[in-house]
């Protein structure tokens, strides 16, 4: 758990409240819902350094297929 | 090795196909007799003809051109696997164009009466009381197709030379319809039309050991009749509204919750990061939604992934 010096607020609906419980209930990103959030936004930019490269512009962004 | 066993041998002359049932567990193989032929098909559940083939959920988990190891899968809300490609010689396949019909050769060259595979397979599936309202969008074998960078498809001569073959197995009884494609005016078929052979075999136990998926549903929601809350094929084509309907939606009222993510100054300066990238939303809410979303994409998401990670 970092010092947690800013907070951001997302909303996420019912269904996106049970992925979430699971992933609180494998125990293994953290044991709120915030928690696992932070776990998961910071391991998606550690696994995408290209992504914050100067230069590095998106297009239109994800496709949530 | 066992040897396989034949079914049935049939030749289809240009201007025909044929409705022939494959059964679970037996080979379907269609060969090239001339230089370069494609073959449009269309598939049905045997015993139940509502449930058919479905180009979109086959390009969405086998991407643009499917070849061996590929599946045919049914159309939502059934999504099963019908069919697995076995063999395939060419390895040149296409899902994203629907079959030439009637229309469009009257339409693009003014052609009053000309070979078509829409008509094809509606004379073809006729053979087993199907109309041609029941002709779907077809599996295009050895169809050579593309995409330029603008994203317009174009087809490309075909490759398939006298020999060449593709191989089906049928995970459950389907009734599969090939014919051999009208296109004789665009280069889909190398502009003449060619006989093609279809065969049915019974797969060797070794065969059926490899490739068969397990019968029946593997996740609730492959759906059957059995789910609808309205079974019952309708026989009266005019449509009229069911005054007692009540609308029962699977998931409803959508209810929104927040959610606080802590995050470091240094965890936050990804925000910015993220933000610069472009491809992640402006608001910080948004940015941070999109990564974590697309984080569990990539670590818990079965099957490919559409997923484009900002950039």
């Amino acid at each position: 758990m970092p010092v947690s010096e800013r907070t951001v607020t997302i909303e996420v609906n019912q269904q996106q409240e049970q992925m979430l419980d699971r992933l609180v209930a494998e125990g293994k990103l953290g044991s709120t819902h915030g928690e696992v959030v932070r776990s998961g936004f910071v391991r998606f930019c550690e696994g995408h350094p290209d992504l914050f490269q100067a230069g590095a512009k998106g297009d239109e962004g994800g496709r949530d297929e | 090795m066992s040897e396989r066993e034949l079914v049935l041998d049939h030749v289809m002359e240009p201007g025909t196909g044929k409705a022939l049932p494959v059964h679970r567990g037996q080979i379907l193989r269609i060969e090239q007799l001339g230089n370069g032929q494609c073959a449009d098909f269309n598939a049905f559940n045997l015993h139940d003809y509502k449930e058919y083939f479905h180009t979109g959920r086959t390009r969405h988990l086998h991407g643009l051109f499917p070849a061996e190891g590929d599946m045919l899968w049914s159309a939502p809300p059934r999504e099963r696997p019908m069919l697995t490609i076995i063999g395939d010689t060419v390895g040149t396949n296409d899902i994203q164009y629907p079959r030439c019909t009637g229309f469009l050769y009257e339409y693009q060259f003014g052609f009053e009466s000309h070979t078509n595979c829409h008509d094809i397979l509606a004379e073809s599936i006729r053979e087993y009381g199907l109309t041609p309202d029941d002709v779907h969008d077809s599996f295009n074998f050895w169809m050579h197709t593309g995409v330029d960078d603008e994203g317009k498809l174009y087809i490309k001569r075909l490759l398939a030379k006298p020999g060449d073959y593709v191989e089906l197995i049928a995970h459950f009884d389907v009734l599969a319809v090939p014919n051999v494609c009208g296109a004789d005016i665009f280069s889909t078929s190398n502009f003449e039309l060619k006989p093609l052979r279809v065969q049915v075999f019974e797969a060797t136990p070794e065969e059926q050991e490899r490739w068969l998926q397990p019968e029946g549903r593997q996740y609730r929601n492959q759906r059957t009749p059995a789910d609808f809350r309205l079974s019952e094929i309708k026989v009266t084509r005019e449509l009229a509204r069911d005054g007692s309907y009540s609308p029962e939606w699977p998931v409803y009222p959508i209810v929104k919750r927040s959610v606080d993510v802590p995050l470091s100054d240094e965890e936050y300066g990804l925000i910015e990061g993220l933000r610069a990238n472009g491809g992640f939303g402006e608001p910080d809410a948004d940015i941070v939604r999109h990564a974590f979303f697309s984080w569990w994409i990539e670590e818990y998401m079965q099957g490919p992934k559409h997923q484009h990670p900002g950039q």
